[in-house]
């Protein structure tokens, strides 16, 4: 993550102009950082259901 | 090279603030949608290295190829269908499985077949012609969007196939078909539509079927009575007029970003459930709420959750290498001790829910004012409790710091906005209630100086000094108590049923769980009254926390207040050792 010109940039990369067939194929380096950051929180993605209370009071 | 999403240090400050912004929104769904893209790309990347038979489904390439199609064909419609909440959370469930092998239930041809359903609901919406076999669970096949067909089926796991035609869709499975109705939002003979609400220029879904609403699952579908769509619609409609009259900021925010409510029941009747999720932006979990405002701080609470989730994947807000994880610090609105993260997710939530009652109490009138008050100075002192933890307590990391010191600012700025001296009162007190009972239930004085100060006391010596080493958390089990801010919230909300209470007693502690007379004479302001009884509740359950924290309530005894686990951990080992009880007021004296 940088900062520049009072903007953060993030790891994940910006797909809003990509189209689904080029994305099954694209080896953009970009797309490549943010697959590894979805697996790396896939893997210990912990949080989950956020309730205002414990489970064990509903 | 693609662009990464950016986050301005201005709308970054705007949030730490509790500032509503439906530009914000947008660019944090936007952020989501790429996410849900990535995950959809990493499924199909490691499914296609463990390479799992997919039979009796087609492969994922082939679903993926419809999904082409269906973009192809009308972009708009799939990307509905891709943007909707429950894409993200099943493709992270599936990512994280097949990065475990594949292993669990249910069968991983099922599981993997979420996209199948995916692409299957993109190409009707989109108007494709195709056929597709998709995978059904206790005979309903779910469609992300549309609605749900019963085809029955004897498995739990089974197959169908879907046909469509110039329009026209077949759903055809083990036992039974189902022709989709022309009009897909209309009910028909084995479908059951997903229903939407509308909510301003829009509309909301009101999901009671997809067996992943509530986040795990899968469930059965719990339809609606007509009469309960109804009068959600009625109370939605509402809550958004009080939106948009009182609260537009909140208002478009919602707009631009809630897709999806899902309807349970209530805890209590001061305590509506609600509930989302770190990785579905846009959806909740939610009992109907009794009235407009405190559906709107529910869907202000929720949302704040929402945005927060995706905020976290395109920042660290807390430093990945620091202790975060572990749950051990006290969040005012749980019962049990919670990690940073989580801490971080109330804060932010409540943040957003204190701002929205401090626009709400000047524009409510009688009744409803004292109550949005009495929240307001609830929410902000909780919220400035939290935020200065996790800047104590916690790692964040160095955006993290910026973000939370923005937030501590606004929340003393808030702090100091007067309101009338009984509400800041019972605020203040409900809130060291709950302090007070958390200590009590999860932290213990080391054994050797309860030994030392027992052993003092019935020698009848001076106290020792007492260490100041934290005491150790060992959390207990189960919810604890809230009969006296359950009993706070009628004093407020309904002074008529109070003075039922105050009459009759007896009817009071039938009513709200746990509570004792000690408790109305508490929050009836007569702390004499009221010490006197949970003085003589200690002598018949002096391991009672609720008791000890009530005492501590009525006697503001130095030491109950800030240390009350240590005062009863000395009564319980002196009744121990002697075999009577201490009194308690003689041995908070003499700790203090």
């Amino acid at each position: 993550m940088g900062q520049a010109r009072g903007e953060v940039t993030t790891r994940m990369v910006d797909l809003s102009t990509v189209s689904l067939a080029d994305l099954r194929l694209s080896d953009d380096p970009a797309l490549r950082r943010s697959l590894r950051l979805v697996a790396g929180r896939a893997e210990c993605s912990r949080t989950g259901v956020l309730q205002n209370q414990a489970p064990d009071a509903r | 090279m693609l662009d990464t999403h950016r986050v301005s240090l201005t709308n970054l400050d705007a949030m730490a603030a509790g500032r509503s912004d439906a530009a914000v929104v947008k660019q944090l769904g936007q952020a989501d949608r790429s996410r849900r893209l990535t995950l959809l790309r990493a499924v199909l990347d490691a499914a296609g290295e463990l390479n799992p038979p997919m039979s009796p489904l087609p492969p994922l390439d082939e679903a993926w190829t419809l999904l082409i199609e269906a973009q192809q064909r009308d972009p708009a419609a799939t990307d509905r269908v891709l943007a909707h909440p429950h894409t993200g959370l099943w493709a992270a469930n599936v990512l994280q499985r097949l990065g475990k092998g594949g292993a669990g239930d249910p069968p991983l041809w099922a599981d993997l077949g979420g996209l199948h359903r995916l692409v299957t609901a993109a190409a009707i919406r989109a108007g494709h012609d195709f056929r597709f076999r998709v995978p059904v669970w206790r005979g309903r096949l779910m469609l992300p969007t549309l609605g749900l067909a019963d085809v029955r089926s004897r498995r739990d796991w089974d197959f169908a196939q879907v046909h469509a035609e110039r329009g026209h869709v077949l759903v055809r499975g083990p036992f039974g078909s189902v022709q989709l109705p022309d009009d897909s939002s209309a009910e028909g003979p084995g479908w059951l539509p997903l229903r939407s609400l509308p909510f301003g220029d829009g509309e909301v879904f009101l999901d009671d079927i997809d067996p992943y609403r509530e986040f795990d699952g899968p469930l059965p579908p719990r339809r609606l009575e007509a009469a309960e769509v109804a009068r959600w619609a009625e109370i939605l409609n509402a809550t958004w007029r009080l939106l948009t009259e009182h609260h537009p900021a909140i208002a478009a925010e919602l707009a631009a970003g809630l897709t999806t409510l899902v309807p349970r029941a209530a805890v209590d009747r001061f305590t509506p459930y609600s509930a989302s999720h770190n990785d579905v932006f846009g959806s909740l979990v939610l009992s109907r709420p009794p009235d407009a405002t405190t559906f709107a701080a529910t869907l202000v609470h929720e949302f704040q959750h929402s945005k927060l989730g995706v905020l976290l994947v395109l920042v660290d807000l807390l430093d990945p290498a620091g202790d975060n994880d572990s749950a051990r610090l006290y969040a005012p609105w749980r019962d049990d001790p919670r990690p940073a993260l989580g801490l971080l997710h109330g804060a932010y939530s409540f943040l957003g829910v204190t701002a929205f009652y401090r626009e709400h109490y000047p524009v409510a009138k009688g009744l409803a004012a004292r109550a949005a008050q009495f929240e307001f100075a609830y929410r902000r002192e909780q919220t400035a409790h939290a935020v200065s933890t996790l800047l104590a307590d916690a790692v964040p990391s160095a955006l993290g710091r910026r973000f939370l010191t923005t937030a501590q600012e606004k929340l003393r700025e808030w702090g100091t906005e007067p309101l009338p001296a009984d509400i800041t009162h019972a605020a203040g007190r409900a809130n060291l209630d709950h302090r007070l009972y958390w200590r009590l239930r999860h932290l213990r004085v080391a054994d050797g100086v309860v030994a030392e100060l027992t052993e003092a006391w019935l020698r009848g010596r001076r106290c020792p000094l007492v260490p100041t080493t934290p005491p150790s958390l060992v959390p207990a089990a189960g919810p604890a108590g809230n009969a006296r801010l359950t009993l706070t919230r009628t004093w407020l909300t309904d002074p008529d049923l109070y003075d039922v209470y105050r009459a009759e007693p007896e009817l009071a502690m039938a009513e709200i769980a746990g509570m004792s007379d000690a408790d109305l004479a508490l929050v009836d302001g007569d702390t004499t009254t009221a010490a006197e009884r949970y003085r003589h509740q200690l002598t018949t359950t002096p391991d009672s926390a609720a008791a000890w924290a009530g005492f501590a309530l009525a006697t503001r005894h130095p030491v109950l207040v800030s240390r009350p686990e240590l005062v009863s951990a000395v009564h319980r080992e002196v009744r121990h050792q002697r075999g009577a009880a201490p009194n308690p007021d003689r041995l908070a004296r003499w700790l203090g």
